[in-house]
């Protein structure tokens, strides 16, 4: 396929800008189509800046997946930088895709994946600089449909009125189910309510607009039901149930320019068995599915050759737990030899096995070790259900330092429900005694100038839906700050504190985070009048004007505090309980309850917790 | 054992937004995917020993681009042009290669000039800084349009071009005729000229325009000036100021 030789965007207008690359298109393995002879044009748009979205592996898989189809034509747009997005607006050029470099506002669907609630923002930001009304009900016949995917949509209520659709789970099974449909009305003559109501009996498809909901007087959801009775009251999740076989594409994308993710990304699994409390990811993706061995090795090669990349690494929630990883790293290690390619792991969980395959391909002295214990003490660790114990860091910290490592990142959450001053205490503790470890494992004539380097970071921690936390409390920015600084304190009273680097997050943005996690419809008016105040890539730090937030939430008569500062008592009604993912609420209480009681939970191989995605019939469920 | 290529490659459409070092990392992809026997450094992370002639600016597209690579095997020169186009469709196209002597000089090293076909895209006939959109009228427009070619004969006809080169020094005038191997000027004002070029004196067309566009008074925005570079060259041994394609065809 040739690159399309027409842009969107003068020269001129290229060179004024930084990066023109990321508006150009044209990119290794990119797909040109005719579009005579294709019927149903999807742009797909990561609604971040280019380099963010091209690494996101969900585009690939149905960028490649749409494109096999010979009647879909799947383009790709990503969200204009300020410089760009400046140009567009002063010469009144709408936005376009990538590929034919046409207006986003000719196509058929415009789809986003949602990856994080910061990005809400961006959405409007796309919408509007495509000349796209922002709202669904505002939307003519001749608008694209708008439709969204990913983790964010398993609570799409903070963004219902700017979506016609939601797709609810793995996009490999019912799109083409969505375009046959899309195709037969536009055979018939077209009408986008007569459309949307019929989207909405396809599995996985949920239609805001066709539901309404009702609040108490305190604010809190009383119901939200079907507006009419062809309308399902319950939305499921659609999954892949055999991920070797499932679609993968072969030929992934490649572009020009360095991105955060510039390798082969190889998936081996979906789904996780640790049921870690304060995890959506976990809860989501169940059951676990692993890809043959075969498959993988298969895949992998296939995309080495197709893309020329010089690197490959393992995309899954916990590669260490995938059975045959022992297999495939060998495999991708002697290909990794002959190819002159770079294997490169996520974090898997630290022990001999994982040492020894790290030291064939990383360079210990440059490269670190991550350990995410989560929290500072056992007793919270358990609360989380976070397996992983002091003991163990220690023991294979023990090993990476006689292994020649001596970098060690350590993760944690703060804000965690039933958090005291004493877990806070344990983060110093810990990252002291990984330092006492090293100097007690490697004698000082053996570390050659070098000294053990420590990095602990903090995230606050944000309860969401679906997960046990989804009933807890968040706290104030001061007190997040105060647990900080407590931490800070905690790490500069050790005796190693030399060695220990503490860096942690801005608390207005996780607040924000917290609140479009659970929030519900009404916060759509807020995020509406945010971006017309000028919030836009809000997940850039630089860029988030809390202020203008705050605001926004005033105007319209909401209290930020409503969604995120109070713990949900265990009946109440939330705005995402129309969907079902497969594991229960029932199951995520009874877990919300074993958190509290400090109780540790079994993992999908231990034991069936029966939390409800077995229903599935497939995966670690069935073993 | 390893053994020496020189390759010539044309870099034409969008990819001309593609910059340097993103065009070094787009070969060494293609090569991957062409199953070149390619010649690696030692490490953890390997990379192909490769070495473009020269930097193209970005949105400049060209002909006579050349890249030098080191192969661990004897592969036809005519394979290896064959088989980087199989893979290679975003607007690069491998044009010829050659099989370099021993210990031969690296395609950076040799480089003596360049030469350009240069264009003013329309912005800059009215002297619009910003060089976006024009809004001067047709009349004027096509005023300068006409003058062009001979407002620009003149510039270059003139014995002394004195022009200020910006350096890490800090400023610096030259003298750019002797720089200015051989130019001609066509009737719709295209400059296609052989520029001295490589680490020495290396004559940027920006420049030339820059100190064209001050000698009649006028704003220069070096994105209204279109580069499209048509080869590069080696001066021919002993013969000072004769020049020849690094790969002549």
């Amino acid at each position: 396929m040739f690159a399309a030789d027409r842009l969107a965007l003068s020269d001129e207008l290229l060179l004024s800008v930084e990066k023109p690359e990321r508006y150009i298109g044209g990119e290794v393995n990119s797909v040109i189509k005719d579009i005579k002879a294709v019927d149903v044009r999807f742009a797909f748009c990561f609604p971040d800046v280019y380099e963010i979205g091209m690494s996101h592996i969900g585009i690939q898989i149905l960028y490649g997946l749409f494109n096999s189809y010979p009647d879909v034509w799947c383009e790709r747009v990503y969200s204009p930088w300020h410089d760009l997005d400046g140009v567009l607006r002063k010469n009144r050029i709408p936005l376009f895709t990538l590929e034919s470099q046409d207006p986003v506002r000719d196509f058929d669907f415009l789809g986003f994946t949602l990856q994080y609630e910061m990005c809400y923002t961006n959405v409007l930001q796309v919408l509007d600089l495509s000349g796209i009304p922002l709202l669904s009900e505002d939307r003519t016949d001749d608008d694209p449909i708008v439709i969204g995917g990913g983790p964010c949509t398993y609570n799409p209520e903070p963004i219902a009125d700017f979506f016609d659709l939601f797709y609810i789970g793995e996009g490999e099974t019912q799109y083409r189910r969505l375009f046959d449909l899309y195709k037969a009305h536009r055979e018939k003559g077209f009408q986008r309510s007569a459309f949307l109501r019929e989207c909405a009996r396809i599995p996985g498809i949920y239609v805001p607009s066709l539901y309404e909901t009702e609040y108490h007087e305190d604010g809190m959801l009383a119901a939200m039901k079907p507006r009419f009775p062809d309308v399902p009251a319950v939305v499921h999740r659609e999954i892949v149930t055999d991920l070797s076989h499932a679609y993968y594409p072969e030929s992934p994308l490649v572009p020009f320019i360095k991105v955060t993710q510039d390798r082969v990304a190889l998936e081996v699994m979906r789904g996780c068995i640790r049921g870690c409390r304060f995890c959506q990811a976990g809860q989501l993706y169940k059951p676990l599915r692993e890809k043959s061995l075969e498959a993988c090795k298969e895949s992998a090669l296939a995309m080495l050759r197709s893309t020329g990349h010089e690197e490959i690494s393992l995309s899954s929630l916990s590669s260490s737990d995938y059975s045959h990883l022992p297999e495939l790293l060998d495999f991708l290690i002697e290909t990794a030899g002959r190819e002159h390619v770079n294997v490169s792991l996520p974090s898997l969980r630290i022990d001999a096995f994982s040492l020894d395959v790290m030291s064939k391909i990383q360079d210990v002295k440059k490269s670190s070790l991550t350990f995410a214990p989560e929290a500072g003490s056992q007793r919270l660790r358990d609360v989380i259900n976070k397996g992983l114990t002091e003991e163990d860091i220690l023991r294979g910290a023990h090993e990476a330092f006689l292994g020649g490592w001596h970098k060690v990142k350590l993760y944690f959450m703060l804000g965690l429900p039933t958090e005291t001053e004493e877990d806070i205490a344990g983060i110093g503790d810990i990252a002291n005694k990984i330092a006492v470890e090293y100097f007690d494992t490697v004698p000082k004539e053996e570390r050659g100038g070098q000294s053990v380097e420590i990095t602990a970071s903090t995230s606050f921690f944000v309860p969401k839906p679906f997960t046990p936390f989804q009933w807890a409390a968040m706290h104030t920015q001061e007190d997040f700050l105060n647990r900080a600084k407590m931490t800070k304190q905690g790490i500069m009273a050790q005796l190693n504190q030399k060695r220990i680097r503490y860096n942690w997050h801005n608390a207005d943005e996780s607040v924000m985070e917290g609140v479009f996690a659970r929030g519900d419809r009404r916060l759509s008016a807020v995020i509406l009048d945010a971006y017309r105040d000028g919030c836009m890539f809000d997940a850039w730090g630089e860029q988030f004007h809390f202020d203008r937030w705050m605001a926004a939430f005033e105007k319209n008569g909401l209290d930020p505090a409503f969604y995120y500062l109070r713990e949900r008592s265990d009946d109440e009604l939330f705005p995402w309980d129309f969907i079902d993912i497969g594991v229960t609420k029932a199951f995520l209480l009874r877990e919300w309850k074993e958190a509290l009681a400090g109780r540790k939970s079994a993992n999908c191989r231990e034991r069936c917790l029966g939390c409800g995605a077995a229903r599935f019939g497939v995966g670690v469920c069935v073993r | 054992m390893f053994y020496d290529y020189r390759l010539k490659f044309s870099k034409n459409g969008p990819i001309r937004f593609v910059g340097h070092l993103d065009v070094m990392r787009y070969m060494q992809k293609a090569n991957r995917r062409a199953g070149l026997p390619m010649c690696y450094s030692e490490g953890f992370s390997p990379h192909q020993i490769l070495s473009l002639a020269l930097p193209l600016s970005v949105g400049a597209t060209s002909d006579g681009e050349y890249l030098d690579m080191r192969l661990t095997k004897e592969v036809l020169p005519d394979e290896i042009v064959n088989r980087l186009n199989e893979v290679m469709h975003e607007g690069i196209r491998a044009e010829a290669c050659i099989l370099l002597p021993e210990h031969a000089p690296k395609a950076m090293t040799l480089i003596a000039a360049a030469r350009y076909r240069l264009t003013l895209r329309d912005a800059a006939f009215s002297g619009n800084p910003d060089g976006r959109i024009s809004h001067n009228t047709d009349k004027e427009r096509s005023l300068a349009a006409e003058d062009l070619a001979a407002r620009l004969h003149t510039f270059l006809s003139q014995d002394r071009i004195a022009a200020v080169k910006t350096t890490k020094k800090g400023e610096q005038t030259i003298d750019l005729k002797p720089l200015i191997h051989e130019w001609e000027v066509a009737e719709d004002g295209a400059l296609t000229a052989i520029l001295h070029a490589g680490s020495r004196d290396h004559v940027k067309p920006a420049l030339l325009y820059e100190t064209f566009f001050r000698s009649i008074d006028r704003a220069f925005s070096p994105a209204s000036l279109a580069v499209h570079r048509i080869d590069l060259y080696e001066e021919v041994p002993g013969e000072n100021g004769v020049f020849r394609p690094l790969i002549e065809m």
